[in-house]
């Protein structure tokens, strides 16, 4: 088969850099603002959140896979087909396997799973990063990417469980920080993902902002 | 001509590779599913009428109704379970329809769900919200269900289906 002349690989990358970029200074969840559909629909208790987080990265660092390695190959006329496909297909087998393994999460994350397909995070990683690069350098970025989507994901669910319902649900433990009476359920509806959320992206603007400046000033 | 061709086969090559992917997966998941859904079946079908001995299959041809369970105790008929499907937003919905022998509606079990995850789910998250949104219906009479979308209104009909069904029978 002919490799894609339309796909130019992109120049050798410090693989530290392309590991941790996405943890923090890119979070895809709090800094790019991606993936909100997900983060505010299902980070209602912290379990759920961090296995959504987890299943999404594993979507990706597969569909990075793939994409890298076939990459050379997809004319660049049917790319977009090709790596939707690749994506249903690891979206799909990510939905039996959970449905098989974890049935519990697989009926609390409900219509989200199948919905990673179109997450922009996923085609974006593939189409924008590991059609270019090597397959090294995909894995590192899927990886770094995956964490910080757990990072976003999990703080989001423990602040939401925690303040809605006073407790930390951790699979057979039960963690109650403060009685349940002083609890706002608020923060577990969907009301409260929107005020979290936007209090950590405030935050993080902030702490952005100030760094931005100081810099500036020494410079 | 020769470039569409090419297209067409290269693009027909990586649906083949990933249908034998999920292929793969879905025989290897399958079973253990199917395992999980018949316990879960079991566990729902006596969680319907606890005191129920045993349980006779009856065929229908009700809209949206799969299945006419009646759940006895003895000789005596405690009610009916009505397995019915029904297309929600995001997939189908399957549940069960409890009625027992007075004409009220005892239970509805949930089978399978794909719909946004609501208020009721996970019980413990709602640990005041929900008790306080549930204890304002005990022990009361339901005159009226809405049905104001896409997933509620094909479940209000089919809940009607089988109530007609039931008044047949009884």
């Amino acid at each position: 088969m002919e490799a894609n002349a339309d796909v130019n690989l992109a120049p050798k990358q410090d693989l530290n850099e392309v590991f941790l970029v996405g943890i923090i200074r890119e979070n895809p969840v709090l800094v790019m603002l991606l993936s909100l559909c997900p983060i505010l629909g299902v980070s209602s208790n912290f379990v759920n959140s961090v296995g959504m987080g987890v299943i999404t990265g594993v979507v990706i660092l597969f569909t990075n896979i793939m994409i890298s390695l076939s990459g050379r190959f997809i004319p660049n006329e049917i790319r977009i087909p090709v790596i939707i496909t690749i994506i249903a297909t690891a979206v799909t087998i990510m939905e039996m396997l959970t449905n098989a393994f974890l049935p519990d999460l697989h009926a609390a994350l409900g219509i989200f799973l199948p919905l990673i397909v179109v997450n922009c995070i996923v085609f974006g990683r593939a189409e924008g990063f590991a059609l270019k690069n090597k397959l090294l350098p995909s894995i590192l970025d899927a990886l770094g990417i995956t964490i910080g989507l757990v990072l976003a994901f999990g703080l989001m669910g423990f602040v939401r469980e925690l303040l809605g319902t006073g407790a930390i649900g951790l699979l057979v433990l039960d963690l109650r920080i403060f009685p349940a009476e002083f609890a706002v359920p608020l923060f577990v509806m969907p009301a409260g993902a929107f005020i979290v959320l936007g209090v950590i992206v405030g935050i993080i603007s902030t702490i952005k902002i100030s760094k931005a400046s100081k810099e500036k000033k020494n410079a | 001509m020769k470039k569409i061709i090419h297209l067409s086969l290269f693009l027909g090559l990586v649906v083949g590779i990933s249908t034998i992917a999920l292929a793969f997966v879905n025989d290897l998941t399958a079973p253990i599913i199917a395992e999980a859904q018949d316990v879960l079946f079991a566990q729902q079908r006596q969680a319907a009428f606890p005191e129920a001995t045993r349980h006779i299959s009856h065929a229908t041809d009700a809209p949206y109704t799969l299945e006419i369970i009646e759940a006895l105790s003895g000789d005596t008929t405690l009610g009916y379970i009505y397995v019915q499907e029904i297309m929600g937003f995001a997939d189908v919905v399957r549940y069960m329809l409890v009625i027992d022998t007075n004409g009220y509606i005892r239970n509805f079990l949930t089978l399978f769900n794909m719909e946004t995850p609501g208020f009721a789910y996970p019980p413990r998250l709602y640990y005041w919200a929900e008790h306080q949104f549930m204890d304002q219906y005990l022990d009361t009479h339901i005159d009226t269900l809405a049905a104001a979308t896409v997933t509620t209104a094909p479940i209000i009909e089919a809940i009607r289906h089988a109530y007609d069904d039931f008044f047949a029978r009884r």
